[in-house]
């Protein structure tokens, strides 16, 4: 869906209008199901958090300021709801990448492409959700900075931050 | 072969990567990003990475089908909630705290009935109540980085005014809101709406205040 659609679409959210909401809903429902779910892992939380950014889109519709896309909006919407549930969570990570647990062995069954899934997993909230947001959704590094509210340089940072923690999590050199 | 790298830009480089695989970068930028790869092996480990970042984030496989949700029963679940609270006339206010008043009593109730399996343990309530017209709910408000200090203060005045800052943070407040009685949910949801907004990070109701008798 192009943004002028999306545009039209919110502006009748604003005035709530049910059948321009449901169109919303069902464009963004299961992309934003997927992006929570990729951060927590669980299922029932997914789909709370979709349902409750979707709910704030219906009430905060009228609060759209237009400088920004549709999409960039309703993404920063999802990164503070998940923000606040990761912050919350404690999620129960294992530290697969203390080398002395992981043997030889194992180390080369497993799948690199798993390794630096489950090492980002272990980065701060923040910077998950930003990969997220730029590797998962595209964003532009000006949308990133919009939907996490923040300057683009600290995005930029983010990403940068992100890499360097990874490289220690995944005992590259570098 | 120019081995002479740019410090400056290869700095400036390295921060562009994530979006030079995201293929979002403009023309320009991409054409300097080449231009830099050909000469820079530190940037271009940096790349590789930045892919395969991409691509474990891309992955879908492990992710199960989101279950079948409808735009009318989450609008229906909550949609009450426009015509309550702060917004509402004073009629439907009081209907709203009778209504909540009974649904309080319920879950102090049920406290009493299962003392270990508390509904919600982030609240402390030391003394019964009976039915109110309001109560004292205490918010934990956290402000989102670089709000002024005057754009703190209106929003504050608007919850009504009753604040103090909560620990060494200058960005966390206490604020006291009185409010009809509301059920947890409905004082999870409102917080959530306050979270909603640009100005402020975090929002939860902490505690209640219930008068002693
Ligand atoms: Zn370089």
């Amino acid at each position: 869906m192009d943004d002028d659609r999306e545009r039209q679409l919110l502006a009748r959210v604003a005035r709530g209008e049910h059948d321009a909401f449901d169109e919303v809903f069902r464009a963004y429902h299961p992309l934003l199901f997927r992006f929570v779910f990729k951060m927590t892992a669980s299922y029932r939380l997914a789909d709370e958090v979709a349902n409750d950014i979707l709910l704030i889109v219906w009430q905060t519709a009228s609060k759209f300021r237009g400088d920004s896309k549709v999409s960039t909006w309703i993404f920063g919407i999802a990164y503070r709801q998940s923000l606040r549930r990761l912050g919350k969570r404690r999620l129960k990570t294992v530290p697969l990448f203390d080398s002395a647990a992981v043997d030889e062995q194992s180390a080369s069954r497993m799948e690199r492409e798993d390794w630096v899934r489950q090492a980002i997993a272990l980065l701060p909230p923040k910077q998950r959700l930003t990969i997220m947001l730029v590797y998962y959704l595209g964003l532009t590094c000006d949308e990133a900075a919009k939907a996490s509210d923040v300057p683009i340089n600290t995005v930029k940072t983010r990403m940068f931050h992100a890499r360097r923690k990874l490289r220690g999590y995944l005992g590259d050199q570098s | 072969m120019n081995r002479l790298v740019d410090h400056a830009e290869h700095d400036d480089i390295t921060m562009l990567l994530p979006w030079y695989a995201n293929g979002t970068l403009n023309e320009a930028d991409r054409q300097r990003v080449d231009q830099h790869l050909a000469t820079c092996g530190q940037c271009s480990d940096e790349l590789s990475l930045c892919y395969e970042m991409q691509n474990a984030t891309l992955a879908d496989g492990a992710i199960p089908i989101p279950p079948a949700a409808s735009a009318s029963a989450i609008i229906g679940r909550r949609d009450w909630r426009s015509r309550f609270g702060f917004l509402g006339d004073r009629r439907t206010q009081r209907i709203a705290a009778v209504l909540a008043a009974v649904g309080l009593l319920f879950v102090l109730g049920m406290m009493q009935l299962s003392p270990t399996e508390l509904p919600n343990q982030r609240f402390t309530a030391t003394t019964s109540a009976g039915a109110s017209d309001s109560m004292d709910y205490v918010l934990e408000l956290r402000f989102s980085s670089g709000v002024s200090q005057a754009a703190r203060s209106k929003i504050l005045q608007e919850l009504g005014g009753t604040a103090q800052p909560v620990g060494e943070a200058d960005d966390v407040y206490a604020v006291l809101m009185n409010l009809p009685p509301q059920s947890l949910s409905d004082l999870d949801q409102l917080a959530r709406d306050f979270a909603a907004r640009d100005e402020i990070e975090t929002a939860q109701f902490v505690a209640l205040q219930v008068p002693v008798r």
